[in-house]
């Protein structure tokens, strides 16, 4: 259930960032309880979408699972910086996701120097030669 | 100790997020969803009567507030969809939170990704 409430949560979270501010007069609402004091048809709707993800994936259980636990030990910080990331991952085109999963492996194993090097090759590419360079160093196929 | 820290730091960040999320819902809705809590002891045909409507509700309020995250879009509010339509509408999200690596993400929010502009 913890887990599913961390997922709950990590999705609900830049769901505020951009929501309309408050109206005038709705600041006496008394605000929402936290977790605990929600009644149980309450939790069950905000984690629906995500059971329902589950129970239709069970090729990918562990996989979903790995990542909810992920997401479960990064700190606060961690996590808001995961949302700007995930943000910047939703305006990329297929092949730019093929592109970043690959130079995230590559790169996640490098030194810093390793990585600048890699990073002003990568400036020098043409769109051609990133494609090859990603069909040479594909990531790792999802399981 | 070490998974005692871990909790307690688990909680206060849940408790955090959890307040960051809701502090943006309406004040009617709000009230709507804390009615349930208020009349607990009251007689179950009532909560028979608004259980069902005050979830709906709620669940077309999250629709909306995912749907104006992800189209970015100042026209008019389309009218609150049905509960149904509620996993279609965030499964983007849900997608992106449970399918990819966190790290990627971490990643991508890194000086290094950004210093290589794949956009």
């Amino acid at each position: 259930m913890r887990t599913f409430t961390t997922l709950a949560l990590a999705l609900l979270l830049p769901c505020s960032a951009l929501a309309s501010p408050p109206q005038a007069g709705e600041d006496d609402a008394r605000p929402m309880p936290a977790w605990e004091q929600l009644t149980q048809s309450q939790r069950d709707t905000l984690i629906a979408p995500m059971r329902a993800r589950w129970n239709d994936n069970p090729e990918k259980r562990a996989r979903m699972y790995e990542h909810a636990r992920r997401w479960q030990d990064m700190t606060p910080e961690q996590r808001e910086r995961a949302h700007r990331g995930m943000k910047r991952w939703r305006h990329m085109d297929p092949e730019q996701r093929e592109q970043a999963r690959a130079l995230f492996q590559q790169m996640r194993g490098m030194s810093p120097e390793q990585r600048k090097e890699l990073r002003d090759r990568w400036h020098g590419m043409t769109p051609e030669q990133r494609r090859q360079w990603v069909e040479q160093n594909p990531p790792p196929p999802e399981d | 100790m070490n998974q005692d820290n871990r909790d307690a730091r688990f909680d206060a960040a849940m408790r955090q997020l959890h307040g960051v999320a809701t502090e943006r819902i309406s004040g009617r809705t709000r009230l709507q969803l804390q009615q349930p809590a208020r009349t607990a002891s009251a007689a179950r045909p009532a909560m028979h009567r608004f259980g069902w409507p005050l979830a709906a509700s709620f669940a077309a309020v999250l629709a909306l507030m995912v749907g104006l995250q992800l189209r970015h879009d100042p026209a008019p509010l389309p009218a609150p969809p049905a509960a149904a339509n509620v996993v279609a509408d965030n499964s983007d999200d849900i997608d992106a939170v449970l399918d990819e690596n966190p790290d990627l993400y971490l990643w991508l929010a890194s000086n290094d990704a950004y210093a290589l502009a794949m956009e």
